[in-house]
């Protein structure tokens, strides 16, 4: 900005300029006026002292001629009347030329003495005093002694002064004798005498018209004075006025501007959605924020208030130091802005409020920081922050679905291969068998035996669900279950045992009713599916799709993914062919088979007419059952081949009425029948029973060794078998519906479980 | 998914309390889940929210007979109802210590507060299990229970 460039305060400026102006020109002219007031002043009091200066010429004319008389000297006094006759001539020569002399001796003009009026006054005077002036210059020009030579010493001087009485100048004193030049001398004083006399008053009256005069041109200066003065004022005042006006008028412009703009600022801080306010460098909220500041934040009071104690108390300590960290480094002066953004850590920031009704509120705030630059330098951060929680909740949910969707896309091509009801049988005996471990674990406990007691029964619950999960192929369950039946060896194993080594398993058990309820839902989805293809079926289209779903539903799920048309008429009953339990112990076989390189054939028969409150236990039992002798019984083809066996093993499982009293469950292989010794051994070694007890056992006491908790001769742990929990899972559920086991073997060529089951209804009496 | 080192966190800070400030460890019950409906809440609780990576409550509850003897071996001779409320809010206040100390700067843990009966001020987050964990002492039992997303 120039010197000159006055901007906003031009007007100002020469306005007070104009005021300063107008304050030194009446300053200026009040001065001048003042000097000539004074002026008149000194003229007044001049010819004042002036109007008395004849009589005193006169009364030194009178000391010279009393002096004469007295025969006294009269140079002194001659003297006298010389300084004051050159006094009154002085004067005179000075008022003609219009300048007094003021007490110092310096001269000054008068104005008032240069008027006509003035003028044909002192020329009067002049002349009167011209006259007077030659009647005194032989007394002037007199030297010397007046009196004759043989005069006697002069007495004592008479007193002398303008205020001595004058005496009649004929009268002298006898005895006193003149010179001829006294004698001059005193008619001299005698003519002046006369004419001072006469003279004396015209002269006084003209130094006292003058006086007048002058004084009246003081009067008129004075009133001049006045005049600018009130002028001055009044102009002082209206420049003033002007000031004022000008000052009022642009205040209130300014004031209507600013207010205008201050209610825009308010309008806008009130209304916008984001919540705006500045940080400070000390990192102090500003006096001015926007009103959604209060919303985003559930407070009204952010006076004096630290961006650091804005967040505390709503984000954990570490999102605090990386958001103060980042807010410290955007005031940096050699900062990139554009960069620093990028790496902006409160972009996406969760916060937690306190919630009146208990817990938290959590929402997710975006925060923007923009520098604010004011004459070159960092002044201020602009903080712009918005709730978008319905954004981030929106995009948390897209992304969970899709990794939802990811995972029961798996699921899904895990199912697809099940048949239905055999995966709805599953799900409600698997969530039946949790909820019994759930139950189990809730049972109070207090002593170590109660905790150990409640293991076996966990273990078998959960090793139903890992035997029919596996028999299904749901390798995710099979796996949950085998890490529960992990953790349950490692409790069994354990010398004490109290409810915190029980924690594990509860959180397993979560994790598996999580999972499950995903395979529920998934299925959900399938027959839902069904029903909606249904429906289009029924108003026609949709054929092939609908076709393919009633085939999966109907269990031929294989054949679904190469169906290509539909066939005319498919007969329904074929679907149902393969009903539940069979299809599930088929590919249990199969999948177990293929596992250890073996081949088996299964031959179920009777299946479908297990009454209804055995199908749980039967299937848990041939599930086992099936298991065991494909893992333990069949042999590898090589082993086969060796023992002229066919490539493929056999497997049976058939279930018969035996009359009215019960039923009849039989599984049966042809593979290498149960080891005794083997079985022996393994039990010495799980420490079920000594060497010497082992020697006593004929072989029947030794196969019922496989039905003790904890045996098993598989040499590791899988998800298949060598835990040894199957068999006494199989002897439990038996003795729990009040059947039998029966075992037949013989070695290199058949084992044969026999199990007899009451009916139902004797069962429940029972 | 609760994992077993956050149940034993909440666990080893209740159990803290009983072996320092009740001068009579306390032994762990067994562990189970509730599913559905409410999980047991007894006549004094101390509750703490839990946010950040992980969300929901966890909450001690006891009866008034194990609090009484509670503030008994305590040295305590006023068995007022406040003095209860107190006490299952220090257990509540000891848990979130512990939990603070291992959970790190990841999460946000409330103040302790304390609800005399009430069990419907007792809200834990939808669709989700609760974990019991049955604390004994002496001849009482009280809960650690909690429900988090």
């Amino acid at each position: 900005m120039g010197i000159l460039d006055l901007g906003r305060y031009k007007g100002i400026v020469w306005a007070i300029t104009g005021f300063l102006v107008a304050f030194i020109a009446i300053l200026a002219l009040n001065h001048g006026i003042a000097g000539l007031f004074a002026d008149d002043v000194a003229g007044v009091k001049f010819l004042s002292q002036m109007r008395t200066q004849p009589a005193e010429i006169q009364a030194n004319a009178r000391t010279i001629t009393e002096r004469l008389q007295a025969g006294e000297k009269v140079d002194d006094a001659i003297e006298a009347l010389r300084s004051s006759a050159t006094a009154y001539d002085h004067a005179f020569i000075g008022l003609a030329g219009g300048m007094v002399s003021d007490n110092s001796g310096a001269t000054i003009g008068v104005s008032a003495l240069n008027d006509a009026e003035a003028k044909a006054m002192l020329a009067d005077g002049e002349k009167v005093w011209k006259e007077y002036k030659a009647k005194l210059d032989p007394i002037l020009r007199f030297s010397g002694s007046p009196y004759a030579a043989e005069a006697p010493a002069p007495a004592a001087p008479a007193p002398t002064g303008k205020n001595a009485a004058a005496a009649p100048a004929a009268e002298k004193p006898a005895g006193v004798q003149l010179s001829p030049r006294g004698r001059r001398l005193q008619t001299a004083l005698v003519e002046l005498n006369t004419f001072a006399a006469a003279s004396q008053a015209q002269l006084s009256q003209i130094s006292t018209k003058l006086a007048g005069q002058v004084e009246e041109s003081s009067k008129g200066n004075a009133a001049l004075l006045r005049g600018v003065q009130i002028g001055g004022l009044l102009a002082a005042l209206a420049l003033l006025g002007a000031l004022f006006f000008y000052f009022a008028r642009n205040l209130r412009k300014e004031e209507m501007v600013s207010s205008r703009a201050r209610k825009e600022t308010a309008d806008i801080l009130r209304t916008v959605n984001e919540g705006l306010f500045l940080l400070d460098k000390d990192l102090k909220l500003g006096s001015e924020r926007s009103m959604a500041l209060n919303t985003i934040f559930r407070k009204e009071d952010f006076m004096n208030l630290t961006f650091d104690s804005l967040l505390k108390d709503i984000v954990p300590e570490k999102t605090l130091k990386t958001a103060m960290d980042y807010v410290a480094l955007l005031w940096g002066e050699r900062v990139n802005e554009k960069l620093v953004k990028t790496i902006n850590p409160l972009n996406e920031v969760e916060v937690h409020f306190d919630n009146p009704a208990g817990g938290f509120d959590t929402h997710y705030l975006e925060f923007d920081f923009n520098r604010v630059k004011s004459d070159g330098s960092l002044s201020h951060l602009l903080v712009t922050v918005n709730d978008v929680t319905k954004r981030v909740m929106l995009s948390r949910e897209l992304q969970e679905s899709q990794e939802k969707a990811q995972a029961q896309l798996d699921l899904l091509l895990r199912i697809l291969h099940v048949e239905p009801d055999s995966l709805t049988g599953f799900l409600t005996d698997a969530d039946v068998s949790l909820k019994m471990v759930n139950s189990i674990l809730k049972e109070p406990a207090r002593e170590e035996t109660a905790f150990r007691a409640k293991i076996d029964g966990i273990y078998r619950q959960v090793h139903a669900v890992k035997g029919e999960a596996a028999a299904l192929g749901l390798k995710t369950v099979e796996q949950r279950a085998h890490a529960f039946e992990e953790s349950l060896s490692d409790l069994k194993g354990r010398p004490t045992l109290s409810g915190s080594d029980f924690l594990p398993l509860v959180v397993k058990l979560d994790d598996l009713f999580n999972h499950l309820a995903q395979v529920r839902e998934m299925l959900g989805r399938l027959v839902d599916l069904h029903h909606a293809i249904a429906a289009r079926r029924t108003s026609g289209g949709g054929q092939v799709e609908a076709a393919k779903v009633d085939q999966w539903l109907a269990g031929k799920h294989d054949q679904t993914m190469q169906m290509k048309a539909l066939p005319t008429q498919q007969p329904q009953q074929e679907a149902e062919a393969a009903v539940g339990l069979e299809r599930t112990l088929e590919d249990l076989a199969a999948r177990v088979a293929s596992s250890h390189s073996k081949q088996v054939s299964l031959k179920c028969t009777g299946l479908t007419e297990v009454p209804e409150s055995y199908k749980r236990a039967v299937k848990d039992i041939t599930i086992q059952l099936v298991r065991n002798a494909v893992v333990h019984g069949i042999e590898t083809p090589d082993q086969r081949v060796k023992a002229q066996k066919s490539e493929t093993g056999f497997l049976g499982v058939e279930f018969t009425q035996r009359g009215e009293e019960g039923f009849e469950l039989v599984v049966q292989d042809d593979g290498r029948g149960l080891q005794l010794d083997r079985i022996k051994e393994v039990a010495v070694e799980r420490g079920l029973i000594t060497p010497a007890q082992a020697a006593l056992l004929d072989p029947r006491q030794t196969m019922a060794l496989i039905f003790r908790p904890g045996f098993s001769t598989a040499d590791r742990v899988t998800t298949d078998a060598g835990r040894g929990a199957g068999m006494d899972l199989v002897r439990i559920l038996v003795a729990e519906l009040g059947g039998r086991v029966g075992l037949a073997s013989a070695g290199g060529r058949f084992s044969k479980f026999k199990i007899w089951l009451p009916s139902p209804s004797r069962a429940v009496a029972a | 998914m609760m994992t077993k080192v956050e149940l034993e966190t909440f666990v080893e800070g209740t159990t803290n309390y009983f072996a320092t400030a009740a001068n009579q460890p306390a032994s762990v019950g067994s562990p189970y889940i509730v599913q559905e409906g409410r999980p047991t809440v007894q006549e004094f609780t101390g509750l703490i929210s839990i946010a950040g990576k992980r969300r929901g409550i966890v909450y001690f509850t006891a009866s008034r007979p194990m609090l009484t003897v509670m503030l008994m071996r305590m040295g305590e001779t006023e068995l007022t109802q406040e003095n209860m409320c107190d006490l299952v809010g220090e257990v509540a206040n000891t848990i979130s210590g512990n939990a603070r100390r291992d959970f790190g700067k990841d999460f946000m843990i409330s103040v302790p507060t304390v609800v005399a009966g009430e069990p419907e001020k007792i809200v834990t987050p939808d669709n989700t299990r609760s974990f019991v964990i049955p604390i004994n002492w002496r001849s009482h039992s009280a809960q650690l229970v909690v429900c988090l997303e």
